[in-house]
């Protein structure tokens, strides 16, 4: 049997509002660890990662290792019918092929359930190598929404440089370009607020603005993303999600066209 | 013909005459309704059955047919000339309508009228070209031009491409813009300059109207039509088939052009006529000097007189004198006017190639007596003109000038500069160049890069 409660179900909403763009269905692996759950988009182009530790949640109880199919439009209709305050509870059988969602308000006088199918899905999951990258970045998550979406206006290809002063997003398209220069900032600001460039080379790599503007959705989990890049290999963006674990988003970069032929 | 193209096509034509007040040309038609100058010429006629009695309509015929002396004409002629014309031809070959207008005034307007189209046209031979302005100019001002081709092809012979010569031939072309009235420049690029060339000369005519048989097409068409211009403008002025003065001119001619082209001298009358042709396609070989040149132009100038003491004609005279005056005339006599511009153009070739011959015979004659003298007005060696492109067959074909050697009948090798429709497989490929879509994976990406797959960097596991 598989039950797991997590009295915060706003944090399950949001991890369903920042996956739901990219994924349509996802396989949710449950282990004793905690749950975790690899899916790339239809286009194979970013890979995103969720990983809830079993002790971030309030109950966890995982008697053998499940794979859960599930579609995620049907989840996050699901959990859209939870309140905030609500307390979430996941419970599927051993074998199962539903899983069902127990919403329970604070003073416990409303409890809803919502069974839903599971899907079989092909696993295709795919192994992630350590890395050591060149450039990690933290910065504030909402800066950098506002810039994916700032940016993502003048083209649709957004460049990230990352040198010793900072990192510095630009844009080219038939308007024009954006350039916008973030700076490391002091140590001694709010930490929530901070910049941090942590580099061992610079690295200049563009990506597509369309799926960092899908990344950007977990926005509302964290103050700070981190930003990981390397020259030519997919950068990661991370955020954190509370005390329970963290939500990876892997994009492919673009690479020139010429040194692909 | 299906008759409700025809009513569509009388409508269209209804449309040309009385709407845009256009002097529609068989030809012109022909190209703007796409079809057959054959049909063209029924839809003119059946027009001109239909609206003749009841609206403003006039009409050009076109006469083709033998003279009493066995020689050929072709002749534009409107409706009210027309029987008085007809009465000149001892066998008339082909008549049809030439033109329908509402009006018109003079009849060398229709020289004005844009060529047809000869890909629908009657006449399918690879000679039948119409000639770039670079050869009517040689053939209108034979000599100068001739002179300096020669030159300039000498020069070419060497490599020593003379862009001195070239820089003095626009001068000169220049100069000779100023001194002819007419200028030098070519009846399509000109028009307007050749109406004031019509303008001052109808009244210095030298009735040539007729040729041998072989260079029929040269001669100009229209000679009556231009007399009929000289009738409306001077009323008292009668219609003059100046034989006497045919024989003055032919007779001058001949003394003149019978030492230099060594073209023997036969019989006057019917000779005359190929002199008269002659005199102008002679002029166009290299042994004019500019001696003779002189003479030609004091020549010209007597016959004028000439011709007006014969034929008593009654118009004013003016001052005709001057050498520019009478090369208008000479032009005119060459050039002949326009409306018949476009098939004696397209039929010359022909003829010319006769002449061409004759003229390098003596070409190689004249090189080896006379060492060319330093010209006085190179011309231009390339066509100022872009190259005439036709399409056959569905192959693109671009008319160059080349060089072609053959055997004449006297055993000499004649090298001749022969302009022909090449298919020019360079340009069909940039017309065939269709430019292929790139497969990009992300075209909308302005800085041609691409997007790459998750998986190049995790495998799966």
């Amino acid at each position: 049997m598989f039950e797991a409660r997590l009295v915060q179900s706003v944090i399950l909403k949001k991890v369903l509002e920042a996956i739901k763009d990219l994924l349509t269905e996802a396989t949710f692996e449950c282990s004793d660890c905690g749950i975790q759950l690899q899916a790339m988009d239809n286009a194979h182009v970013s890979l995103v990662s969720l990983n809830l530790r079993s002790d971030g949640f309030d109950k966890y109880r995982c008697d053998r290792n499940l794979s859960m199919g599930m579609s995620v439009p049907c989840m996050s209709k699901i959990l859209r019918c939870a309140s905030s305050e609500d307390t979430v509870t996941l419970r599927a059988w051993d074998n199962p092929d539903t899983i069902v969602f127990v919403f329970e308000s604070p003073n416990r006088d409303k409890i809803s359930e919502y069974e839903m199918k599971l899907i079989n899905l092909d696993q295709e999951h795919l192994g992630i190598p350590e890395t050591l990258y060149s450039c990690v970045v933290k910065m504030p998550s909402q800066e950098f929404a506002r810039i994916c979406r700032d940016l993502s206006q003048f083209g649709d290809a957004m460049t990230i440089a990352c040198s010793k002063e900072g990192i510095k997003f630009s844009a080219a398209g038939d308007y024009g370009t954006a350039n916008v220069k973030l700076a490391q900032t002091a140590e001694t600001e709010n930490q929530e607020e901070a910049v941090v460039v942590e580099m061992k080379e610079p690295v200049k790599l563009t990506f597509s603005c369309r799926y960092l503007n899908s990344f950007v959705k977990a926005t509302p989990l964290c103050a700070q993303v981190q930003l990981s890049m390397s020259a030519e290999v997919p950068l990661v963006c991370e955020y954190q999600i509370g005390e329970i674990g963290h939500i990876r988003y892997y994009l492919a970069p673009k690479i020139d066209d010429e040194e692909e032929n | 013909m299906v008759l409700d193209s025809l009513d569509a096509y009388i409508e269209i034509l209804s449309g040309y005459i009385y709407d845009d007040d256009k002097l529609v040309t068989y030809k012109w038609l022909s190209k703007e309704l796409e079809i057959h100058v054959n049909i063209t010429k029924q839809v003119l006629w059946e027009f001109w059955q239909r609206y003749r009695k009841e609206k403003d309509l006039e009409a050009t015929f076109m006469l083709i047919g033998y003279l009493e002396d066995g020689e050929m004409r072709i002749e534009v002629v409107k409706e009210s000339h027309l029987e008085g014309a007809k009465e000149k031809f001892t066998k008339l070959i082909s008549e049809h309508l030439y033109s329908l207008q509402k009006t018109l005034p003079d009849l060398e307007l229709l020289a004005m009228v844009d060529d047809g189209d000869c890909q629908y046209s009657a006449i399918k031979c690879k000679e039948a070209v119409i000639r770039s302005d670079d050869e009517l100019l040689k053939l209108r001002w034979g000599t100068q031009w001739q002179k300096v081709k020669q030159i300039d092809s000498d020069n070419k012979d060497k490599k020593q491409v003379a862009g001195k010569i070239e820089s003095k031939a626009a001068e000169k072309t220049n100069i000779f813009d100023k001194k002819g009235p007419a200028g030098k420049k070519s009846l399509k690029t000109q028009k307007g300059a050749f109406n004031n060339f019509f303008n001052k000369v109808d009244h210095q005519q030298v009735s040539v109207n007729s040729t041998s048989p072989k260079v029929t097409e040269k001669t100009e068409e229209k000679k009556d039509g231009v007399n009929n211009v000289g009738n409306n403008k001077t009323s008292k002025l009668a219609k003059s088939p100046p034989t006497e003065s045919k024989n003055e001119i032919s007779n001058a001619f001949n003394s003149f052009f019978g030492k230099t082209t060594g073209v023997s001298s036969k019989e006057s009358d019917s000779e005359y006529a190929k002199n008269a042709v002659t005199g102008m396609e002679v002029d166009s070989s290299p042994k004019k000097e500019s001696p003779s040149m002189k003479k030609d132009s004091s020549m010209t100038d007597s016959m004028i007189e000439n011709n007006k003491n014969i034929t008593n004609s009654k118009k004013p005279t003016k001052t005709n004198k001057s050498t520019s005056k009478s090369r208008g005339k000479k032009r005119q006599r060459s050039g002949g006017t326009h409306s018949a511009e476009n098939k004696r153009k397209r039929i010359t070739v022909i003829s010319d190639s006769s002449e061409d011959e004759e003229e390098s015979q003596e070409e190689e004659k004249f090189e080896e007596d006379i060492v060319p003298e330093e010209v006085p007005s190179p011309a231009k060696t390339t066509a100022p003109s872009p190259p005439l492109v036709k399409r056959e067959q569905g192959k693109r074909k671009i008319r160059k000038i080349l060089d072609k050697t053959f055997e004449d009948e006297d055993g000499y090798l004649v090298t001749k500069k022969v302009s022909e429709y090449v298919s020019c497989s360079d340009e069909e490929k940039e017309v065939t160049e269709i430019e292929k879509p790139k497969t990009v994976v992300h075209p909308k990406n302005s800085k041609n890069t691409k997007q790459t797959s998750i998986m190049t960097f995790f495998k799966k596991s």
